[in-house]
């Protein structure tokens, strides 16, 4: 073909040209380089299509109520941590006495490195790094900002293991709440394990991180007790 | 004044805050409640996420920085992790830990081809009908031109203008949305 097939392209991007026609185009292609980078461009599209379940009239994509807009403006000032309903709100107290001061016999240990990359990550943002005690075991958590929240390392050092739905949940904590930063199992028969928790919480705000033991994983309600726990300096 | 999103969020911690959230609400809102919907399949969750995000936008915006990245994509990263959080907070298990390769079997789909997925549809929605009939023709049917022409009554010549038309707005769809495949 002398001149550019361009509105073939389309076309054989998907593959829908005649044997002919593909062959003239792919004959086009091979001496114009301007054809060729506008078939790459199309080049991906099919298999972006295949993610889809494609409607000739699409089912229409869920709008947003008209009164989400003023609410969510209203609450942009509330402080960064999660206004939740539900049993668990009666709970806050009891992270106050407890675990995470001198009390109840646990010594609350910190250990913080605020150095860059300081436990050879691979990120360049700086990272914290919190040693977390309890009576029935240790933790080490690494905190590291990235883009939409927080990045959690944590190393268990010692904890029993969970069964069934039992699942231990690692929390930010004030004296107005907590925010969840996530939860895991272990399963190995010393209690080790390393997960990583990509969060959209921050610990700024927070005075303390703490770990829960929740019966159920499952059951949105959170009661279980505390296990871990230490102050976050700021 | 016609602001960059970029501008917008600087807005954020200055005395025009409201009115650049608002405008971001307005530019990106609709969608990151249409991904949380159907993420979470409730409509409540779907909004406390889209609470959720512009109130991390709103305390966080001094750590945007546009070098790294466009408004979309940093408002995107927010809804994600906001996603998953409310996942969790519905009790869904989330996995343990990255390292063990994803379970082939897993009727779990993760987030980030759960948001691929969405930013497609988005721009398949943004096609007229025509387009998506063609593009659905074409591709999940495997016709071939003739065959479009064939079966639409249209002209050969009116199906290739068409096809050529719907993959070009695609595209272009596509890249306003920043999907990387």
């Amino acid at each position: 073909m002398r001149k550019h097939p361009t509105e073939l392209l389309g076309a054989h991007a998907l593959g829908a040209l005649e044997p002919g026609e593909a062959a003239a185009v792919e004959g086009h292609l091979r001496s114009c380089a301007t054809c060729r980078e506008e078939l790459r461009s199309l080049a991906a599209i099919p298999a972006l299509l295949d993610l889809t379940r494609l409607e000739t009239t699409s089912a229409p994509l869920a709008v947003a109520p008209s009164t989400l807009e003023d609410r969510v403006l209203a609450g942009l000032d509330a402080p960064p941590h999660r206004r939740r309903r539900g049993p668990w709100r009666a709970l806050r107290s009891a992270w106050l006495p407890g675990l995470g001061g001198a009390a109840a016999g646990a010594a609350a240990t910190v250990a913080v490195l605020a150095a860059a990359g300081a436990l050879g990550g691979s990120s360049a943002a700086p990272s914290r790094t919190v040693s977390l005690t309890g009576p029935a075991g240790a933790a080490t958590a690494v905190l590291r900002a990235q883009d939409g929240g927080t990045r959690i390392d944590l190393q268990v050092d010692a904890l029993p293991d969970t069964t069934g739905r039992e699942v231990y949940e690692v929390w930010f904590v004030n004296a107005g709440g907590r925010v969840s930063a996530g939860t895991f199992t272990t399963g190995q028969a010393d209690g080790r394990v390393r997960v990583a928790l990509n969060t959209a919480a921050a610990p700024g705000g927070y005075d303390r991180i703490g770990v829960t033991r929740e019966p159920d994983g499952l059951d949105p309600a959170r009661n279980g007790p505390n296990i871990l726990a230490a102050p976050l300096p700021e | 004044m016609v602001s960059s999103d970029a501008e917008l969020v600087r807005a954020l911690a200055s005395r025009r805050g409201e009115r650049a959230a608002r405008s971001l609400y307005r530019a990106y809102g609709g969608e990151l409640y249409g991904f949380a919907c159907r993420r979470l399949g409730d409509t409540g969750l779907a909004e406390e996420v889209v609470q959720d995000v512009f109130t991390k936008a709103w305390h966080q915006a001094s750590t945007y920085d546009e070098a790294r990245g466009s408004v979309r994509t940093w408002l995107y990263a927010i809804a994600r992790n906001a996603v998953t959080d409310a996942e969790r907070r519905r009790g869904r298990r989330p996995p343990a830990a990255p390292p063990d390769p994803p379970d082939v079997a897993s009727h779990d789909e993760s987030i980030e081809h759960a948001l691929l997925r969405w930013q497609v549809d988005l721009a398949l929605e943004r096609l007229t009908p025509d387009h998506r009939q063609v593009l659905r023709m074409g591709h999940f049917e495997g016709c071939s031109l003739a065959q479009i022409a064939e079966r639409t009554g249209l002209p050969l010549g009116t199906v290739k203008s068409r096809v050529h038309y719907a993959m070009a707005n695609l595209k272009l769809a596509l890249q306003e949305l920043e999907v990387t495949a």
